[in-house]
C-alpha cells in the first residue's frame, strides 16, 4: 500500500538538501504538492500515480533551485553561482599538468602505454598509407576519372568468362571513328627482352613499351627532357627514363645520342621521363624504355589484323558520356567486327574500365602488368583491428589503476570537483598519452615500410606529409584513440565514491567483469592473428613443395632473343656437350607466371566455339627435362614430323568428351592437327588460378628459353659459366642470362605469400608482446590488492605452490576461454580466405590450434609467474605488521 | 507556444492581474493562468514560486498562510496598494504595445 505521507515526507527531505530554498518555500511546495494531488485523484488518477505525476510537474531540484535563482538575480541570463560554468580555461591547464604528473610518477606504466600505442599507430599509419597510396594510382594523369582500359570478355573453358585487356591492333582506331564518345585512343605493345646497344655496352631490356605516337600526351608521365611531341615526329626516336638513361650514358647529355635495338635498328634519344619511384602517384603502367609502335612494327614484324590480341588500349571517353548508351553502342561495336563465325576467336562483350580500379582492384582481367596483391585491404583491416588491441590494452591497465588513484579521485571530489570535470580529465589524460605516442610511432613507421621496401624489392615514396588524408589520419587517429580507450576507465574512475574510497582501499567487484572481458577479448585477437600467420606460413611452404606437375628443382633457363633462333640447335647442341648436362630443351616461356592462351576447337565440329584454353610452345624433350608424366600416347619426338602434333592434359581430354582422344584432330588457334598424347595436370600459371585445361604443340621460330637440367643442382656457378662460354663462342654479339628455375618460381609465388605471412605472423607477435605487458601490469595490481588474502592463507597453512596455482589459474583461465573463444574463429577465416584466394593449398590442421594455444599459454604463465612469486613467497609477518 | 522571454516577462502583469479579484494560493493561481490563457501559457511549478516570492520581496503582494477550508495550512497571496499601482503602470505599457502591433497588422488603414 502506498504511503503517501511517508512518501511527501522523502520528498520534502530531499529537497531540504538544496541550497537556496527560503524558510517557508518548502511547505509552500508541499502545499501545491497536495493541491495538485487531491486534484488528480479527483479526476480518477490512483494515489500513488497522482504523486508521481505531481512530482515530476514540480521538476528536479536543480530546476527549481535554478528558476529561483533566475527570478531573483540582476543579470538577464546566465548560470546559477552555485552552478560551475561549463567550460572552465583554467583548469584544460590544469588538466594538462596532472595527466604530465601522472604519466610521470607511474613511469612504467606510462611506458607500457606509450609503447602500445607507437607500436599500434607505426603499424596502423603504415597500412593506412600503403592502403592509400594503391588507391592514389595513377592519379597524375590529367582526366584520369575519363581514362578507361577496353576489356573483352571470351568464353573460358571453366564456364566463367575469360576477361582479356589485350585488343587487335586496328580496333582502337576503329572505335574512336565509330562511337563519338571516345574521345581519343592510345595503344601499347609489351615487347619481350630487346637488346640495346651503347658503343660497348650491351644489355638486355625487359620493360619496353612501344606505344602510340600520342601515348606522351595522353598521359601525363612527367618529361625531365626533351618535348611531348618527340614520338610523334620521328618514329625512330626513344624516351628512357631517368635512372636508364644514366645506365648507358652516366652523366652525359643522353638528348640526340643514339642507341641500337637487337643490332639492327638504330634509334635516337628523344626524351627522358621520371623513374617510376619517383613519380607523383602510384603508376600501373610501368616501362623503362617508350619506343614508338611503328618502329616497333618493323622490328617484331608484328601481325596488324582483328584476330590477334596483343595490345593495351587506353580510351578517353567524353565529359558527359553516357555509360548505358555507350554499352549499347559497345555491344553493337562487337556484333558489327566480329560476326558469327568469323576467323579466330570471337569477344563476347567489350567494356570499359576505369583506369585507377584496372590495376590493383580487378584481379579477374587479365592485362598488362598482373598484379594480384589483394593484399591491400586486407592489411588495412588489420591496421584497425591492431589499433583496436591496442585501445583494450590501454583500457585494462588503465582501469586496473584505479584503486591507486581512488584516493586521489575520492580527495578531489570532496573539494569539488564534480563527475563531469573528473571524466575530462581523465579524458585528457589518456590524449596526452596517445599524442605522446605519436613521435615514436613514426620511427616503428619508418622500420615498418622500410622492411616491407626490402622485402618486396621496390622502392616508392611513403612520405606522411605528401598527402592530406595521412595528415588528416596523423591527427585524428591518436584523437580518437585516446577518447576511445580512455572514456571507459574516466567513466569507472570518476563514478568512485569518495567517502568509500577514502576509507578503504576495496576494489569493487562488479568493475572486475568488464575487465575480465577485455583482458579475454584481447588474448582472443592475439590468438587470431597468430593462427593466420601460422596459416600463411605453412601455405608458403606448402606452395614451395607442392607437386604442381613438373619438377623445377635443378632447371636452369636462358633467355633467348629473335637473333639466336638460327643458332638455337648449334646452342642446344654445345650445352649438351657439358658433362654436368642431364638434358637440353626450350620453350617458349617459364612455368611459374607461363599463361598463353589459345582457342581451341575440336577439328570435325564446325559449330562448337571451342574453349580458350592454356597453350604452350616448346621444343623436343621439354617433358623429359621438366619430368612431366605423358601417361597416354608419346610425347613430341625427333622421329615424327611433329608439325601437326598436340599434346594435351587430362582436363582438357575432359572436356572435349573423347573415349579416346588420341589421334583426334583438333584445332588450336589457326593450326589444325592430332593429338599425339595426354599428359598429367599440372599448374604453370600462378597458384591463385586453377590447374586448367593445356595443349602443348612444337614450336620452333618463338621460343624464348633455352633450359638445362643440371646433373648437380647444387654447384650450379661452374656450370653457369661453362654454359657462358658455350654462348659467347656461338653468339657472342647478344649478352648472357641465366636464371634458375626455382629462383623465377620463389620471385613469383613468394614475394607476395610470404610477405602476408610475415607480416601477420609479425603482427600476432606484436599482439602478444603486448598482451603480455598488459598482463603482466594487471597482475602486479591484481596481486597487490590481495596481499592481505595471501598472507591470511599462509597463516592459516597453504604452501607457496597452492598460492602460486592459485594465483596463476586466475589469469590463466582468461587465456584459456579466449583461446577457446578464438581458435574455432580463426580456423573458419583462415579457411575461407585460403578457399578464396589459393587453388593449391595447405590444411589447417590441429597442430597450428595447439601451438598458437601453447604459445599464448606461455606467455601469459611467463607475464604471470614473476608476479605471483613474488606474492607467494613473501613473509606474511611483512603485510600484517603494517596494520 | 510562447517564448520563454515572453512569458518571463508577461508572468509579472499576469499575476497581479489575477489578485485584482481577490487573494490566491499558488495551485489555484496555475490552474487560472491555464484556463485564462486557453493552455497556451503553461507555467511550470518551478518557475511560480520564485516569481511570486520576487513580487513579495519588490512590494506588489503580500501573503499569509492561512487554514484552507480543507484543513490544510496553504499561502495565500493578495495586491497591495503598491501593487495596484504597478499593475495599471504595466497595463498601460502592455496595452501601447498592444495598439501598435494591432495598428501594424491591420491590413488596410494605413497604406504606408
Amino acid at each position: 500500500m502506498f504511503d503517501l505521507e511517508a512518501a511527501i515526507k522523502k520528498w520534502k527531505r530531499e529537497l531540504a538538501r538544496s541550497l537556496v530554498l527560503e524558510d517557508g518555500y518548502r511547505d509552500e511546495l508541499e502545499a501545491h504538492l497536495r493541491d495538485k494531488i487531491a486534484d488528480l485523484i479527483g479526476q480518477g488518477a490512483d494515489l500513488k500515480e497522482a504523486f508521481q505525476e505531481a512530482v515530476a510537474a514540480m521538476g528536479e531540484n536543480e530546476k527549481i533551485d535554478s528558476e529561483f535563482f533566475k527570478a531573483h538575480t540582476t543579470k538577464g541570463h546566465g548560470r546559477p553561482s552555485w552552478q560551475p560554468p561549463r567550460f572552465m580555461p583554467a583548469l584544460v591547464w590544469n588538466y594538462l599538468k596532472t595527466a604530465w604528473r601522472t604519466i610521470r610518477r607511474q613511469r612504467a606504466y606510462a611506458l607500457i602505454m606509450i609503447a602500445g600505442l607507437s607500436l599500434g599507430f607505426g603499424i596502423f599509419l603504415f597500412f593506412f598509407r600503403f592502403y592509400d597510396w594503391a588507391r592514389s594510382v595513377d592519379t597524375f594523369h590529367q582526366d584520369v576519372d575519363r581514362i578507361h582500359c577496353i576489356v573483352q570478355t571470351f568464353p573460358s573453358a571453366d564456364n566463367r568468362d575469360d576477361h582479356l585487356a589485350f585488343v587487335p591492333p586496328p580496333l582502337p582506331s576503329a572505335l574512336k571513328d565509330e562511337i563519338p564518345e571516345v574521345e581519343d585512343t592510345t595503344r601499347f605493345y609489351q615487347a619481350g627482352r630487346i637488346i640495346v646497344t651503347s658503343g660497348e655496352q650491351r644489355f638486355f631490356e625487359n620493360q619496353v613499351l612501344c606505344v602510340d605516337p600520342n601515348f606522351l600526351s595522353f598521359f601525363n608521365f612527367p618529361l625531365l627532357a626533351g618535348d611531348r611531341s618527340a614520338l610523334i615526329d620521328k618514329p625512330n626516336s626513344v624516351v628512357l627514363t631517368r635512372s636508364l638513361a644514366e645506365k648507358y650514358f652516366g652523366r652525359e647529355q643522353p638528348l640526340g645520342k643514339v642507341l641500337t635495338l637487337n643490332n639492327q635498328m638504330d634509334v635516337t634519344v628523344s626524351g627522358i621521363v621520371m623513374d617510376w619511384s619517383e613519380l607523383p602517384s602510384a603508376s600501373s603502367i610501368t616501362f623503362s624504355m617508350l619506343l614508338s609502335l611503328e618502329a616497333a612494327e618493323s622490328l617484331f614484324r608484328l601481325p596488324d589484323n582483328w584476330t590477334v590480341y596483343n595490345q593495351t588500349a587506353f580510351v578517353r571517353i567524353a565529359k558527359n558520356a553516357d555509360p548505358a548508351a555507350l554499352s549499347v553502342k559497345l555491344d553493337a561495336f562487337v556484333k558489327k567486327h566480329y560476326p558469327r563465325g568469323a576467323e579466330g576467336r570471337s569477344p563476347r562483350r567489350m567494356y570499359f574500365v576505369p583506369m585507377r580500379q584496372i590495376y590493383y582492384f580487378a584481379p579477374h582481367i587479365r592485362k598488362y602488368d598482373s598484379s594480384n596483391f589483394m593484399g591491400y585491404s586486407i592489411f588495412l583491416g588489420m591496421g584497425c583491428f591492431f589499433l583496436l588491441l591496442v585501445c583494450l590494452n590501454y583500457i585494462n591497465l588503465a582501469t586496473a589503476r584505479a584503486m591507486d588513484r581512488a584516493r586521489e579521485i575520492g580527495l578531489r571530489k570532496v573539494v569539488g570537483a564534480n563527475r563531469k570535470q573528473l571524466i575530462r580529465q581523465f579524458l585528457c589524460e589518456s590524449v596526452l598519452i596517445s599524442f605522446l605516442a605519436l613521435p615514436p610511432s613514426f620511427l616503428v613507421y619508418k622500420l615498418i615500410s622500410a622492411a616491407f621496401m626490402a622485402r618486396l624489392g621496390i622502392a616508392f615514396d611513403l612520405s606522411l606529409w605528401s598527402r592530406a588524408s595521412s595528415v588528416l589520419a596523423l591527427g585524428l587517429v591518436p584523437l580518437l584513440m585516446g577518447v576511445l580507450s580512455g572514456i571507459y576507465p574516466a567513466f569507472v574512475l570518476s563514478s568512485f565514491r569518495p567517502i568509500q574510497m577514502l576509507k578503504s582501499r576495496a576494489a569493487k567487484r562488479s568493475r572486475r567483469r568488464a575487465q575480465k572481458i577485455m583482458v579475454v577479448s584481447q588474448f582472443a585477437f592475439c590468438s587470431i592473428f597468430l593462427v593466420l600467420g601460422f596459416v600463411w606460413l605453412k601455405q608458403t611452404r606448402h606452395i614451395s613443395r607442392a607437386d604442381l606437375g613438373y619438377d623445377r628443382t635443378g632447371v636452369l633457363a636462358i633467355p633467348l632473343s629473335a637473333e639466336t633462333n638460327s643458332e638455337l640447335v648449334s646452342l642446344q647442341e654445345r650445352f649438351k656437350n657439358n658433362s654436368d648436362v642431364v638434358v637440353v630443351s626450350a620453350s617458349g616461356g617459364l612455368p611459374g607466371r607461363w599463361r598463353t592462351r589459345m582457342n581451341v576447337t575440336p577439328g570435325a565440329q564446325v559449330e562448337n566455339p571451342g574453349w580458350t584454353m592454356y597453350a604452350y610452345g616448346v621444343d623436343y624433350g621439354f617433358f623429359d627435362l621438366l619430368r612431366m608424366n605423358v601417361s597416354m600416347g608419346r610425347s613430341f619426338s625427333r622421329a615424327f614430323v611433329e608439325t601437326n602434333s598436340f599434346v594435351i592434359n587430362k582436363s582438357a581430354a575432359a572436356l572435349f568428351g573423347w573415349p579416346e582422344p588420341i589421334g583426334k584432330s583438333i584445332n588450336v588457334g589457326d593450326k589444325n592437327g592430332r593429338i599425339i598424347g595426354i599428359m598429367d595436370d599440372f599448374q604453370f600459371d600462378n597458384v591463385h588460378n586453377p590447374m586448367g585445361p593445356a595443349v602443348f604443340y612444337l614450336e620452333k621460330d618463338n621460343l624464348s628459353f633455352i633450359l638445362v637440367r643440371a646433373a648437380f643442382p647444387e654447384s650450379r656457378t661452374g656450370l653457369i659459366e661453362a654454359l657462358r662460354k658455350n654462348w659467347s663462342s656461338i653468339v657472342p654479339h647478344i649478352p648472357f642470362e641465366c636464371v634458375s628455375l626455382n629462383d623465377h618460381f620463389t620471385d613469383v609465388y613468394f614475394t607476395e605469400t610470404k610477405l602476408v605471412s610475415e607480416i601477420i605472423s609479425g603482427i600476432g607477435g606484436f599482439a602478444i608482446f603486448l598482451s603480455c605487458l598488459g598482463l603482466l601490469a594487471l597482475a602486479s595490481y591484481s596481486i597487490r590488492t590481495r596481499t592481505k588474502e595471501i598472507t591470511v592463507r599462509k597463516v592459516f597453512g597453504a604452501s607457496t605452490s597452492s598460492i602460486l596455482g592459485m594465483l596463476g589459474w586466475d589469469f590463466l583461465k582468461f587465456v584459456f576461454l579466449s583461446d577457446l573463444i578464438a581458435l574455432p574463429i580463426a580456423y573458419f577465416v583462415s579457411r575461407q580466405i585460403l578457399n578464396s584466394a589459393y587453388t593449391v593449398r595447405t590444411s589447417i590442421d590441429a597442430g597450428i590450434l595447439l601451438l598458437t594455444a601453447f604459445l599464448t599459454f606461455s606467455a601469459a604463465v611467463a607475464a604471470v609467474a614473476v608476479q605471483a612469486q613474488k606474492a607467494a613467497v613473501a613473509n606474511p609477518a611483512d603485510s600484517l605488521r603494517q596494520d | 507556444m510562447v517564448s520563454k522571454a515572453l512569458v518571463a516577462a508577461s508572468a509579472k502583469p499576469i499575476i497581479l492581474s489575477l489578485l485584482l479579484s481577490g487573494e490566491n494560493y499558488g495551485y489555484r493561481i496555475l490552474q487560472r493562468v491555464k484556463l485564462v490563457s486557453g493552455g497556451v501559457l503553461e507555467w511550470s511549478e518551478a518557475m511560480l514560486y520564485p516569481v511570486l516570492h520576487r513580487l513579495e520581496a519588490d512590494g506588489f503582494i503580500r501573503s499569509k498562510w492561512r487554514l484552507s477550508e480543507e484543513g490544510r495550512m496553504r499561502k495565500y497571496y493578495l495586491l497591495t496598494e503598491a501593487g495596484a499601482r504597478e499593475l495599471e503602470q504595466e497595463k498601460a505599457q502592455w496595452l501601447s504595445v498592444h495598439e501598435a502591433l494591432t495598428r501594424l497588422w491591420a491590413p488596410a488603414e494605413n497604406p504606408d
